[in-house]
């Protein structure tokens, strides 16, 4: 009986947050793949049981891997380099340094900016002719450039802009976490002998290694999640050069109202980012020192 | 095996702002030596060792290190090791790993590494614990690494800051023999940072009392006790600390010559003797065990006298009390520094001497 009331309450309590994630994660998330077996539904043509064709077409969609492919280098590409820059930085603003306050506010004001906003003000540098990029390289008499309208260099573009976002984000978890490192630690390591880089590199980098993982999967959840500049900088063009998974489910979804194919690419991208998280935490668990 | 160097301050002063940590100092450390630096919180001692190990700069004034002048040198090029308060162990690293940081640091082959390691690990009962990370020891055991980190690479000078002040009393007896064994037997120059008398006093050959940024007195622990050169260094030394009484409590021995001096007594010196000159009144007493502690009045002083067995007293007694002239100590509260007046002891003495 005592414990039958204890169950009651324990679900009671866990039944508010229960039903939010339900509702909003779980469901739409089965939803979502069962959507992905039938036709989309149009004018008097109801939808019907398609099986796998929607797969079908994805493997023979070559928009479909012009994207994946986008998408991985934009994720080799923007991944590692925040990543650095967020420790270089972090390590840079925990030293004692004048106006220290105000490097960590500048480093870190790019993250409280929407993405939209930065996506304009990157719009102002990267704008042929009399963009800021521009202007500067023609004070040297060089060309005019057009970072985002070459389908060779809009990818670069969008990816610069992200990792000029994501640094300042990752920073301030790094910084938080040099915070937690006992500065006895390092005079004990310079004691014995060992110099910055020793320091850093056999003391400093193994103890942030918890936030190096917790960093990265952020970083690549990201790198699939993140398509608000696209809208702004490319609109993925030209030619898909710049188009990365998720834009491209919103344009099937949203543009071409094909709602059963869009719920056949969220599928692979739920299914790619599973197996990434998972991959990463088993990867890092061997090296990782947890207090 | 590197014996062990000198340590030479001169003139250290060290200030951040306007907030003054060392006013000066003049230190003499022997080389091979157990030199304990005690005094209370605040008193400027971790400040010393920190400037001995170079990871505070001075403000003004040279640190040698045998002959040579370390001021602006890094703690790596001084040639010492440290145990710090909290150990400061590695956590991601193992035990056999934060034993040989210093020596990996240094490049030091493969095999003379690990045969050292394998010594000290002997030495420090530390050998079935290597693979373990610091978290899975206990404190002991912690802190018995840090000792093995710190000799390992045999370094002519060694810092402790404080190193058994994490560990219960049981432990921290064990260990204050171990390292006082330790540095005997390695022969290393020993800093030892403490604010714990009983520490200095048995493990130092040499005690450097400091207070509020200045050395009261650099002597052996025998002599502090003995002879403490300043009225804060005869109150610091000894359980429960001197009595320093004004001339007013000695009564009509003392005449208004002997005005502007403190007189020093401590309390286990003070023995019961009806013939005595110096008389006072029981206020209370604690029965201690071995002996008996009585807190008394000496003409409006108070006074601290520890009794030997169980010797039972009651409140408004009178006790008489002799002293023997080398147990009294007199300060001048003007210049701060002991006096010799050989007079003034006499009368206090009394019909004894």
């Amino acid at each position: 009986m005592q414990r039958t009331r204890q169950w009651i309450h324990a679900w009671l309590l866990l039944l508010p947050a229960f039903v939010f994630l339900l509702a909003f994660t779980h469901v739409p998330a089965i939803t979502t793949l069962w959507n992905s077996f039938w036709t989309t539904a149009r004018g008097r043509r109801p939808s019907r049981w398609a099986g796998l064709d929607n797969y079908d077409t994805l493997i023979a969609d070559p928009v479909f891997w012009k994207v994946l492919v986008n998408n991985i280098w934009f994720a080799i590409g923007t991944i590692p380099t925040s990543i650095v820059i967020a420790l270089v930085m972090a390590v840079w603003v925990n030293q004692k340094l004048a106006g220290r306050g105000f490097v960590r506010m500048a480093y870190f004001t790019p993250t409280v900016l929407p993405m939209i906003a930065v996506a304009n003000i990157w719009m102002f540098f990267y704008t042929p002719g009399f963009g800021l990029i521009d202007q500067i390289t023609g004070l040297f008499g060089m060309a005019q450039s057009n970072i985002l309208g070459q389908s060779d260099t809009a990818l670069v573009g969008v990816m610069i802009v992200t990792i000029w976002k994501e640094a300042g984000f990752f920073m301030i978890f790094y910084l938080a976490a040099l915070q937690t490192i006992p500065p006895s630690l390092i005079e004990a390591a310079r004691i014995e002998g060992a110099g910055p880089w020793t320091i850093f590199r056999r003391v400093t980098f193994p103890l942030l290694m918890p936030t190096t993982l917790f960093v990265s999967v952020n970083a690549v959840v990201n790198s699939f999640r993140m398509v608000d500049h696209i809208f702004i900088l490319t609109g993925g063009g030209p030619d898909n050069a710049s188009s990365l998974l998720l834009f491209y489910i919103y344009e099937v979804a949203f543009r071409f109202w094909d709602t059963a194919y869009a719920a056949t690419l969220t599928v692979v991208l739920l299914a790619i980012l599973a197996a990434l998280a998972i991959g990463q935490f088993f990867f890092f668990d061997r090296k990782v020192h947890y207090k | 095996m590197d014996q062990g160097k000198s340590i030479t301050l001169q003139n250290v002063r060290k200030a951040w702002g306007e907030t003054v940590s060392l006013r000066g100092i003049d230190l003499e450390i022997l080389a091979g030596q157990f030199t304990a630096i005690l005094g209370p919180s605040g008193c400027g001692k971790s400040t010393s060792l920190r400037v001995i190990a170079g990871l505070e700069d001075v403000t003004s004034g040279r640190v040698l290190i045998g002959d040579q002048d370390v001021t602006a040198m890094s703690p790596a090029q001084r040639n010492l090791s440290m145990v710090f308060q909290s150990y400061a162990l590695f956590p991601h690293l193992s035990v056999a790993e934060n034993i040989v940081f210093g020596l990996k640091v240094a490049r030091m082959q493969r095999q003379e590494r690990l045969a050292r390691l394998a010594e000290v690990a002997e030495l420090l009962e530390l050998t079935p614990y290597l693979d373990r990370k610091p978290a899975a020891l206990s404190g002991g055991q912690q802190q018995r690494v840090a000792l093995g980190r710190a000799v390992v690479s045999r370094r002519p000078v060694c810092l402790m800051d404080e190193p058994l002040s994490n560990l219960d009393a049981r432990l921290r007896d064990e260990m204050r023999r171990e390292i006082r064994k330790l540095q005997q037997a390695l022969g290393f120059t020993m800093v030892y940072v403490t604010h714990d008398q009983t520490e200095a006093i048995t493990m130092a050959d040499q005690v450097v009392l400091m207070n509020q940024g200045q050395i009261e007195q650099v002597a052996t622990p025998q002599q502090i006790y003995a002879a403490p050169a300043t009225p804060f260094a005869a109150r610091f030394i000894g359980t429960p600390p001197m009595n320093l009484l004004p001339p007013s409590a000695f009564g009509a021995l003392l005449d208004k010559r002997s005005e502007g001096v403190q007189i020093g007594v401590r309390p286990e010196v003070l023995s019961e003797d009806r013939h005595g000159a110096f008389a006072a009144t029981v206020r209370s007493a604690e029965f201690l065990g071995a002996d008996t502690l009585v807190e008394l009045d000496a003409n409006g002083a108070p006074l601290l006298a520890k009794l030997a067995g169980n010797r039972s007293v009651l409140p408004g007694e009178e006790l008489r009390f002799s002293v023997a002239p080398s147990d009294i100590h007199v300060f001048d509260v003007a210049s701060n520094g002991r006096l010799d007046d050989p007079a003034l002891v006499a009368r206090i003495a009394g019909a004894q001497a």
